[in-house]
């Protein structure tokens, strides 16, 4: 039988594992990875104060999400950022959308993948780092690229999604020569 | 753009909030109305995630290999640089075996990318990193990178080092969460923060963030206290941007100044007052900061119960304990002098011995020492009256440093003397429940008398 400290420390680590998940999620909502995060980290004190409310066996990435729900909702009034029906309308299908596809990879199977990411990545020639540096670690809009790097907004987007593919094949096949 | 080829467009735009009202409408009806779109929406956001955080972790590999040629200008620059990526890299790749190993939390710890090292602790604390790990055996010198710190007890208190030598530190039951990936950024859920922070970076202020408020610091020394319903800043050296969050209003608060965001109007900065060199808890007013509190009732006055904690370094005693804060927002410091006398006043279902401590910080809100007012000489075990109620009075010129801190004792004050008062906390040991609930502290000056002296 766990002591609440060790059911704590194994619900929030559990919790943490489903962190990118969570932050995907956030995003698709919230439309910004800065707001995402710290609404992550809201929820996961969430988590911490009510771990004993999570039920063995069911899911945790599920669990999460619907505590996540209220800290977005809560990011959103604490920026003041009015909803529309619009918002409402696409909020719900997205939840809807997360709900129905997104589940928890394996541990494994998540950690191969993200080092063939990082693998990839290093791959990329340096130019082409700058861009995707730009827009992901950044956050720079496609004009704010277009500015710093010396390009057009039209072949920044065509860069970055030339790039997205290249990764993502790159990625595919080296987990699949592991295999 | 509303073909199937166009999809990830839509998706990439609602990710970053680029979307206008007509395009959000498109895009809920695209995903309402078809299942393949919803699960290449999750897709992709899933795998622009992964890659944000892939870049943003290579960036700050690459910030890291930088500073490493930088350096090293001698050294026969490519060979040097590839071997200290390399090395970086390697490390790197340590912290994912770690994760997969929980109980080699310290390797990742040594690992290039930590942000901060512990420069002083004391009390119990549990820190959980950004990847799961949970720890509560925190030392001295161990190398952090990132997470979540939780003061769990009144006497709690935890000084983070960065990189850049700002130090930010947390005391009595205090949740922060820190990180830095270029731009340090801080998150108070509650409790005390002291900070002293190096010039930043142009454009990279730290932030720190609490419910209520956002701080922009560019370099300077202050003080935060916030709560579920306010955040109160008290600027000592230099100038820190504070903006409320309920209504989005802005003020730069200059030194010798504080501000709260619990007021209705402008957002205005007050010069702080001069200090005062007596206090009383209200806690018919607010509650206590550990413990349980007990509003009044027409039988009683309000109280603050001691509740159990175990010490983790000594997990076969109980402890009954409660804390108080000093808050700072709503009056001047209070000044401990050398002739004041603490009056505790409470309850107790038995004969107990009831150990008090202070915290304080110096004029800058600088963590300046923990001390007892009960190890000087041997405190008497105090006799409740028929009531249950009892008095107990320390003087300051008793009070000793608290022997948590003694492995720093270089660093801190001697006594506790005109230094300015945080917390207090108070609490038995026993071995049983002794039914501790504190009705009232006050600090008075030698001129005032107490009860018993009437």
């Amino acid at each position: 039988m766990d002591s609440p400290e060790e059911k704590r420390d194994r619900v929030l680590k559990a919790a943490l594992e489903c962190r990118t998940e969570l932050v995907a999620y956030a995003r698709s909502l919230l439309g910004n990875y800065a707001a995402a995060d710290d609404a992550v980290q809201e929820a996961m004190l969430v988590v911490v104060k009510k771990y004993d409310q999570f039920q063995a066996g069911t899911s945790m990435l599920a669990w999460c999400r619907s505590i996540l729900r209220i800290e977005v909702l809560r990011a959103r009034q604490r920026h003041q950022r009015e909803r529309t029906l619009v918002d409402c309308l696409l909020g719900d299908a997205i939840d809807a959308a997360f709900e129905e596809f997104q589940a928890t990879e394996r541990k494994d199977e998540t950690e191969s993948w993200r080092e063939a990411l990082r693998r990839c990545l290093k791959r990329v020639p340096e130019r082409s780092q700058a861009v995707l540096r730009a827009r992901f670690a950044d956050e720079l809009s496609y004009q704010q690229i277009g500015e710093r790097l010396g390009m057009t907004i039209e072949a920044v987007r065509k860069s970055l999604f030339r790039l997205k593919k290249q990764v993502r094949t790159c990625v595919e096949s080296s987990l699949r020569e592991a295999e | 753009m509303n073909d199937e080829n166009h999809w990830e467009e839509w998706f990439d735009c609602q990710l970053r909030g680029e979307l206008d009202e007509s395009e959000k409408e498109y895009l809920a009806d695209l995903l309402d109305s078809n299942p393949d779109a919803r699960r290449k929406f999750v897709e992709y956001a899933q795998w622009d995630t992964e890659i944000s955080e892939a870049s943003c972790q290579r960036a700050q590999l690459l910030g890291d290999k930088e500073s490493v040629a930088e350096v090293d200008k001698t050294s026969p620059g490519s060979m040097m640089l590839a071997v200290a990526a390399l090395f970086i890299l390697t490390l790197s790749g340590g912290l994912i075996y770690n994760f997969a190993n929980p109980n080699s939390w310290i390797l990742e710890a040594k690992s290039a990318s930590y942000i901060a090292r512990v420069s002083g602790l004391s009390g119990s604390l549990v820190w959980t990193g950004d990847r799961g790990q949970i720890r509560r055996e925190l030392k001295l010198g161990t190398e952090l990178a990132g997470g979540t710190i939780e003061g769990l007890a009144p006497d709690s208190w935890f000084e983070l080092q960065f990189r850049d030598g700002s130090t930010v530190m947390i005391s009595g039951t205090s949740l922060l969460t820190f990180a830095d990936l270029g731009q340090k950024k801080l998150r108070l859920r509650e409790g005390r923060l002291s900070a002293s922070v190096e010039p930043q970076l142009d454009g990279k202020p730290m932030l720190i963030h609490t419910r209520s408020a956002i701080l922009k610091v560019l370099g300077t020394r202050f003080d935060v206290e916030a709560d579920l319903a306010s955040t109160v800043l008290t600027v000592s050296e230099g100038k820190v941007r504070f903006k409320r969050l309920s209504d989005g209003r802005e003020v730069d608060v200059p030194a010798k100044h504080h501000v709260t965001t619990d007021t209705a109007d402008e957002l205005t900065p007050t010069l702080l007052q001069s200090s005062v060199a007596v206090w009383k808890s209200q806690l018919q007013l607010r509650r206590g900061g550990y413990g349980k509190w007990l509003p009044a009732t027409p039988q009683r006055a309000a109280a603050q119960k001691a509740i159990p904690l175990v010490p983790p370094d000594n997990p076969g005693t109980t402890l009954y304990l409660l804390g108080i804060p000093v808050p700072r927002g709503d009056g001047p410091p209070v000044v401990v002098h050398s002739d004041a006398r603490f009056v505790v006043r409470g309850r107790l279902d038995k004969p107990a011995r009831i150990y008090f401590g202070i915290a304080v910080s110096d004029a800058s809100g600088e963590f300046a020492g923990k001390f007892r007012g009960d190890l000087g000489s041997q405190q008497p075990i105090s006799e409740p009256n028929e009531d249950g109620q009892f008095e107990v009075v320390y003087r300051i010129h008793d009070f000793t440093l608290d022997p948590c801190v003694r492995d720093r004792q270089k660093q801190l004050a001697v006594k506790p003397d005109d230094l300015v008062l945080n917390n207090v906390w108070a609490f038995t040991h026993s071995g049983a429940p002794s039914g501790l609930e504190v009705t009232e502290v006050e600090l008075i000056s030698p001129e005032q008398k107490i009860g018993k002296e009437n």
